[in-house]
């Protein structure tokens, strides 16, 4: 019939990179975080010996996967999921979603009354890896844009924050 | 509150609306297990760049869609017949179609066609002969549509379809497809889904569920119809005008057709008006009509068209008067804010009042709830010169 053509979906490479980039980012944070603040480290506890997540985007990645260690920190486990075993997968369900949620125009807690998060496995669990995500989130970035990512800046003392933050920043980068 | 012996309501439309809902038709589309969407739509009624923004959405899905953009406007048998050989020769599995008006009839009766395996749609024209659930159908609107798009009607030249295995599956309102368009098309969406919703309301055998769609559609319309069609062209006001027609079109389903819909149809169809600018200019006198001669539910609909405060301070016996009132502020609100282009009489509208018998006669064949050939001319009398019913029922 006239007027018909088939089109292959494209990619959306830069897209994908950056997002890629943040969760690299996150994971390595969270590792770091477990290490410096107590309230991460509380939170880790929590939940089981063994327990691992993953954060990705749907349908191809990027993902990134966070582990519990034999001594109970949090420990990146990079960012392919197969053949890990992975008790909980957030996902989010396409890579616009995720550029909303990485580039902080939407917060966790928007994203997921949008129905722009996908949850596949303990629902508490769920909530102890956000909590976790938001605390990363206000070491990681200024007040300005930690506010709009988090649902309550919390009311820290400067020492931890900027201390934590150094902190977090170096260990992060090192990889330990 | 009206509480009916007994009623059913039935709406199997899922709702998908806000920013960046086009990139979860992916998502969507999977869990109702399809691979290959064909997309429907007609390059020449649409903004420029909204069919590529469909297309883009689809980025990073690893789904492969077929495009016909070139859709006739005035399709027939022939035309869903070729429609539907595309259809299967290239192996699709759901339908998604893209802006309202007559492409979302010719996707229904596809659809219809191909989910039954048939050529010949005759033997669906008698409601229940559809028995099952279609092939997965996906409507994405835009700012243009009679507000039917989500009932579970289809006309086909002279045919209408009814089954409510004919409605959406899925919806998907996008801000960046209702932004654009002519003024004349949005004030007809925002008028019809009015009337329809008005027409659900003031039904005598409505049920509470169609109420709740046919309220938030009207409160929606009086509250946004300025915003969406003013200079501004707010796009948040024209999410609330397509959510209206969406609402109003579920909830027309689940009642008989009513008299606003019967008589701006007929007279949009004889006189090539879009039929929401007629549904428009006959709701006030058509609410006026019934108020005097049969007056049921007409105060409820104050509450909707004028929100809680109004309606509050309003005594119950002028509740109906208020509510006429307002639509007839939205209709002069709408006249001044397009210049004059939407009319407010049949007059204005260049209908000749010779004429007025004719469009009489049609609604009364085809069937318009309580009234009959000579109360039908009388309100379309009203209607062309613009003279409340009220007034004139006192005066006489």
């Amino acid at each position: 019939m006239k007027g018909y053509r088939e089109i292959t979906a494209g990619r959306k490479p830069f897209k994908k990179a950056y997002v890629a980039v943040m969760l690299w980012v996150v994971g390595r944070a969270i590792q770091a975080a477990g290490r410096v603040d107590k309230s991460v480290k509380a939170e880790f506890d929590t939940l089981p010996d063994g327990f691992s997540f993953s954060l990705g985007v749907e349908p191809a990645g990027p993902y990134m996967i966070v582990g519990k260690n034999a001594k109970g920190y949090p420990k990146y486990g990079g960012w392919k999921p197969g053949g890990t075993r992975i008790d909980l997968k957030i996902r989010i369900k396409n890579i616009e979603a995720a550029m909303l949620l990485f580039s902080f125009r939407e917060s966790t807690a928007v994203a997921t009354a949008r129905n722009r998060l996908i949850v596949d496995g303990d629902v508490p669990s769920a909530c102890a890896v956000i909590r976790m995500l938001d605390i990363v989130e206000v070491y990681l970035l200024p007040r300005m844009i930690a506010k709009l990512a988090v649902k309550r800046y919390p009311d820290w003392t400067p020492w931890r924050k900027y201390m934590g933050r150094v902190r977090i920043y170096f260990r992060a980068l090192l990889g330990y | 509150m009206h509480v009916p012996e007994s009623y059913q309501f039935f709406c199997p439309v899922k709702v998908n609306s806000g920013s960046k809902a086009l990139e979860q038709l992916p998502s969507e589309l999977g869990a109702l297990g399809v691979e290959r969407p064909l997309i429907l739509g007609r390059r020449d009624a649409l903004r420029r760049g909204a069919l590529g923004t469909i297309i883009t959405a689809f980025k990073e899905s690893g789904m492969a869609v077929g495009l016909l953009d070139a859709v006739p406007a005035d399709f027939d048998v022939t035309v869903v017949r070729q429609l539907a050989n595309v259809y299967r020769s290239k192996r699709h599995d759901a339908v998604i179609t893209v802006g309202g008006g007559s492409i979302i009839d010719a996707a229904k009766v596809l659809n219809l066609c191909v989910s039954e395996d048939v050529e010949d749609v005759m033997p669906y024209t008698r409601e229940g002969v559809l028995k099952t659930r279609l092939k997965p159908f996906v409507f994405v609107p835009t700012m243009t549509g009679t507000g039917y798009e989500t009932s579970k009607y289809a006309w086909m030249k002279n045919l209408t379809l009814s089954s409510h295995f004919l409605m959406p599956d899925l919806v998907v309102i996008d801000p960046r497809m209702v932004r654009g368009g002519a003024t004349v098309e949005g004030a007809a969406l925002a008028m019809a889904a009015l009337g329809g919703a008005a027409d659900v309301c003031m039904c005598r055998v409505k049920n509470p569920l169609a109420d709740t769609y046919a309220y938030a559609a009207i409160q929606y319309v009086s509250e946004n119809m300025a915003g969406a069609m003013g200079r501004a062209r707010d796009t948040m006001s024209r999410m609330a005008i397509v959510n209206a027609a969406v609402m109003a079109g579920c909830a027309l389903s689940n009642v008989p057709p009513g008299p606003v819909r019967r008589l701006g149809t007929i007279a949009g169809d004889m006189f090539r008006i879009p039929d929401g600018i007629c549904m428009g200019l006959l709701l006030p006198y058509i609410l006026d009509y019934y108020t005097v001669h049969h007056g049921y539910f007409m105060a409820d609909l104050l509450l909707p068209l004028a929100g809680f405060e109004e309606y509050a301070c309003t005594a119950h016996g002028l509740r109906a008067q208020r509510a006429i009132n307002r639509v007839y502020r939205i209709q002069h609100e709408l006249f001044h804010i397009t210049g004059g282009a939407i009319p407010r009489t049949l007059k204005e509208a260049q209908v000749p009042r010779y004429m007025l018998q004719d469009i009489a006669e049609r609604a009364v064949m085809q069937g318009v709830p309580d009234i009959g050939y000579d109360e039908c001319l009388t309100l379309l009398t009203h209607a062309w010169d613009s003279s409340p019913v009220a007034f004139d029922e006192k005066r006489g």
